[in-house]
């Protein structure tokens, strides 16, 4: 199919696979569209029909655009064309760096699933070739037999064909209830990336202010990552808060702190903080929330210090309060992209 | 063209928001530095309602995108690529906070 989309009066035309979203397809063929989550919860992608005929994937999806407003409204991550098209869309900012390698798709198989706590699991895939991205970002689950994709931040920093992901199972997560209950090695996936502007720029970036919760923590350690490979962490400090409920939702904190990052783990409802504090004696330990741990904890920022967020958007909100407002950081250097 | 009585502006706390219709029309009221600004509730980026973002001075900032407006004259800061529309706003001697709404105002891309 051949879809031509106006983006504040500039068109672009690219072509999409029969049933391929019309958001990955766009994206692949380098079509600057303005997407968030890319799975249908934020709302972001929105366009709206103009002539030909779409198929909506998801009629219940969270973020679809108000259909008593704009009749012809769709969100390109949940529509595919049934014949050529034309569409009105946003474009991406243009005032963010763009991530150099265009998401395409991978075939990928499991090759590990390790346990970490009773509701999260490290998992890592085989692809049939290098995956390709720049740290922070994240790519698309999809699963044979389930419905839609679903978005996870890889855990390396730099290129691989062996990625990991952090999992937490969701209640009534298709696929997170797949990779818990029915997955096992050797599995097949389809992935979709890599996706994200929320990236590592060494050339510019300074300190590193890393704030994540529950399996937001992937994104930290890709980001460490990358700046402990780069040598960015010789010359700039980074710190870390890690949030989580209780000390039994703790994972991989010995392999935090060894990335040389200063570690804080926020417990937001932990009664016996001081038995944690002893079971981690290279770390800070505190109670409360990411951002009310931030707030009592902020590293002296400076001039090119960049916050990076990643974790549920309740705690993204919350955090953003905090930079923005509380430790007066310039919005321009806080970075995050809101999945869920 | 008429003023037409919004609210007191004591109804609004200082870095404080109010949601109101004026008629028909939806408009988000902000106390700023003292100062309260009238203006249409929605980004102008990908329509997130204002009333989730927050105040730093005179300073609107969108929560999606962190898209910032100096409420003073509208103009965008920071990765905010348009301006901020504003309907005109007086207060009298009583406080009273009136506004003059005669249509809609719209951003380019709604019309």
């Amino acid at each position: 199919m051949q879809v031509r989309i106006t983006l504040k009066k500039v068109e672009h035309q690219f072509s999409a696979e029969p049933g391929e979203r019309l958001l990955y397809a766009g994206l692949r063929h380098g079509v600057p569209l303005a997407y968030e989550c890319a799975t249908g919860t934020c709302g972001t992608c929105k366009a709206v029909r103009v002539t030909g005929t779409i198929k909506n994937l998801w009629l219940d999806a969270p973020g679809r655009p108000d259909h008593g407003r704009e009749v012809e409204a769709l969100l390109l991550c949940q529509s595919c064309a049934e014949s050529d098209c034309t569409l009105d869309g946003s474009p991406a900012s243009t005032t963010r760096p763009r991530p150099q390698t265009l998401p395409s798709y991978f075939e990928a198989h499991i090759a590990e699933i390790a346990s970490l706590t009773a509701d999260v699991c490290l998992l890592t895939l085989s692809l049939h070739r290098p995956f390709h991205f720049e740290a922070g970002q994240f790519v698309l689950f999809s699963v044979d037999n389930l419905s839609g994709f679903r978005a996870y931040s890889m855990v390396e920093g730099y290129a691989t064909s062996r990625p990991s992901f952090i999992i937490k199972r969701k209640p009534g997560g298709a696929i997170s209830d797949w990779v818990f209950e029915r997955a096992t090695a050797g599995a097949p996936l389809r992935l979709f990336g890599p996706l994200g502007v929320a990236t590592l720029r060494p050339e510019t970036d300074g300190d590193l202010f890393l704030l994540a919760g529950a399996s937001g923590l992937s994104m930290a350690f890709s980001v460490l990552d990358a700046a402990a490979r780069n040598g960015h962490l010789a010359r700039h400090r980074a710190d870390v808060i890690f949030g989580v409920r209780r000390a039994a939702d703790l994972f991989l904190v010995d392999r935090l702190a060894a990335t040389g990052a200063v570690v804080t783990l926020a417990l937001s409802d932990e009664a016996d903080v001081a038995l944690v504090r002893r079971s981690f004696p290279d770390v800070r330990v505190m109670s409360g929330f990411v951002h009310e741990v931030a707030a009592a904890c902020l590293p002296t920022t400076t001039s090119n210090t960049i916050a990076f967020l990643a974790g549920p958007p309740p705690m993204i909100d919350a955090c953003l309060r905090h930079l923005v407002v509380g430790a007066r950081i310039p919005p321009t250097r806080i970075r995050y992209d809101k999945f869920s | 063209m008429n003023w037409q009585f919004a609210c007191n502006k004591a109804e609004i706390p200082e870095g404080g928001m109010k949601e109101m219709r004026i008629g028909e029309i939806p408009v988000l009221l902000l106390r700023a530095e003292g100062e309260v600004f009238a203006i249409p509730p929605l980004c102008p980026h990908m329509e997130e309602p204002l009333v989730n973002g927050m105040c730093d001075g005179t300073t609107l900032i969108c929560i999606k995108h962190l898209w910032q407006w100096d409420l003073r004259d509208g103009s965008p800061a920071g990765d905010a690529e348009i301006g901020l529309l504003k309907y005109p706003l007086q207060e009298d001697a009583d406080g009273g906070i009136q506004i003059m709404v005669e249509t809609e105002l719209r951003y380019e891309y709604q019309k």
